[in-house]
């Protein structure tokens, strides 16, 4: 289990301290699929960073007790929009050197979702469109052989067919071991993919449901989101009378 | 042999980086450094050892060379800087990895602690090695040259 103890983490920028992530305490258990949700700027990226060790914090994470250092980073994996594969590499490529550095490697479940998405074996990877370019970000994640699936945004410039297909192969796929933490602001297409709901909203912690006692209370996701967000949907219409109204004073 | 070689070179490379290019210009510079500093070494030999003799070749008494470290002067110090700017790549490779993607994310995430490093500054330090023994063969083949052509008499030191 992936566990957050008051994780804390402060940006200095123009010598002003801006609060990436206040004090969030979560706990990730194994088996689970797990969205988070949040605006631009809310702390998902940041949140992930900091389990990956990518950023300094305040506060402790530990995966089952021990800290998150190189002799148990192999059991994470981490698929992000800005791609962190090399885009001089094939495929081929990559799946040796993965193969190389991380022996729990499932080339089986590489095999089978590079035929999936007909990507090509000996392309470089940076003259690939986006979409494949995202799909094989997502494939590598999850051939890793990691516990903990880390996906940031991941399917930023997917068609929704490609999407939907992903979301199936991810469900049949994943063994109960295999958890995956799932940042996107696509909440109404993973609503019925994700088990838990993590809300994040300006660095904070707002929201920690189960999408199963939601459906059984007969709400949706979105609803959950928008409740917790006290979204208004008045607000667009609000906001058109006003520019009409200063139009009309204008004239 | 050839593939054994770029498979060493691509091992201390981040992957997919033109190593062999990165080698290629630091070996012109390096070839572009011998030839001026021979040709350097040449002229200055010649102009100073004119100064030992006379119209007819004698040996001038009480003549003295120039020093080798005057003969040689301004050669450490730029074979230095194309040192430097060997271990300087380190940093070139290190924003390859910014580029066209984030690779580094994996680069840091990757079980073993040195293989980043490694990658990043292995080949560069093996170049900067490999300088430096050059930069000391060829100033050890001048000190060679410099004592076979002045005469026991007319040696400063």
């Amino acid at each position: 289990m992936i566990e957050l103890n008051h994780v804390t983490k402060r940006y200095w920028t123009q010598n002003i301290a801006k609060q990436a992530l206040k004090d969030v305490t979560v706990q990730l258990p194994q088996g689970q699929i797990i969205g988070l949700f949040g605006e631009n700027g809310a702390g998902k990226t940041t949140l992930m960073k900091c389990i990956l060790g990518f950023l300094s914090y305040q506060g402790s994470i530990t995966l089952d007790g021990a800290p998150i250092d190189r002799r148990n980073i192999h059991r994470l994996s981490f698929a992000t929009c800005e791609h962190s594969f090399f885009p001089h590499l094939t495929a081929q490529d990559h799946r040796e050197f993965y193969r190389h550095h991380f022996p729990a490697f499932r080339d089986d479940r590489f095999r089978v979702l590079m035929d999936f998405f007909r990507l090509p074996m000996g392309r470089e990877m940076g003259h690939c469109s986006t979409g494949q370019k995202n799909q094989f970000e997502l494939i590598l994640a999850m051939s890793q052989g990691a516990d903990y699936i880390l996906m940031d945004e991941p399917f930023a410039g997917n068609d929704i067919f490609n999407r939907e297909d992903f979301y199936k192969l991810l469900l049949g796929m994943l063994e109960e071991r295999e958890t995956v933490l799932l940042s996107t602001h696509l909440i109404e297409e993973v609503q019925h993919f994700v088990g838990r709901a993590l809300l994040l909203r300006e660095g904070e912690l707002v929201g920690d449901c189960s999408v199963t006692e939601l459906e059984e209370q007969g709400r949706s996701l979105v609803d959950y989101v928008k409740e917790t967000y006290q979204y208004r949907s008045g607000r667009v219409l609000e906001a058109l009378d006003r520019l009409e109204q200063d139009g009309e004073g204008r004239t | 042999m050839k593939e054994r070689w770029s498979r060493w070179t691509q091992r201390l490379s981040p992957p997919g980086y033109p190593v062999e290019r990165e080698t290629g210009g630091v070996a012109v510079a390096a070839s572009v450094m011998v030839l001026i500093h021979l040709v350097q070494f040449l002229f200055r030999m010649q102009e100073e050892l004119r100064w030992l003799y006379d119209e007819m070749g004698r040996l001038i008494p009480g003549a003295v060379m120039a020093p080798f470290s005057q003969v040689t002067a301004g050669y450490i110090p730029a074979w230095g800087v194309l040192t430097l700017a060997c271990l300087a790549l380190g940093v070139v490779r290190y924003t390859y990895y910014y580029q066209g993607s984030r690779s580094i994310y994996l680069m840091r995430r990757l079980p073993d602690r040195w293989e980043l490093w490694r990658r990043t500054l292995g080949w560069p330090l093996v170049l900067a090695v490999l300088l430096a023994l050059l930069a000391a063969v060829l100033l050890g083949a001048f000190r060679l040259g410099y004592l076979w052509t002045v005469p026991a008499e007319a040696m400063a030191e």
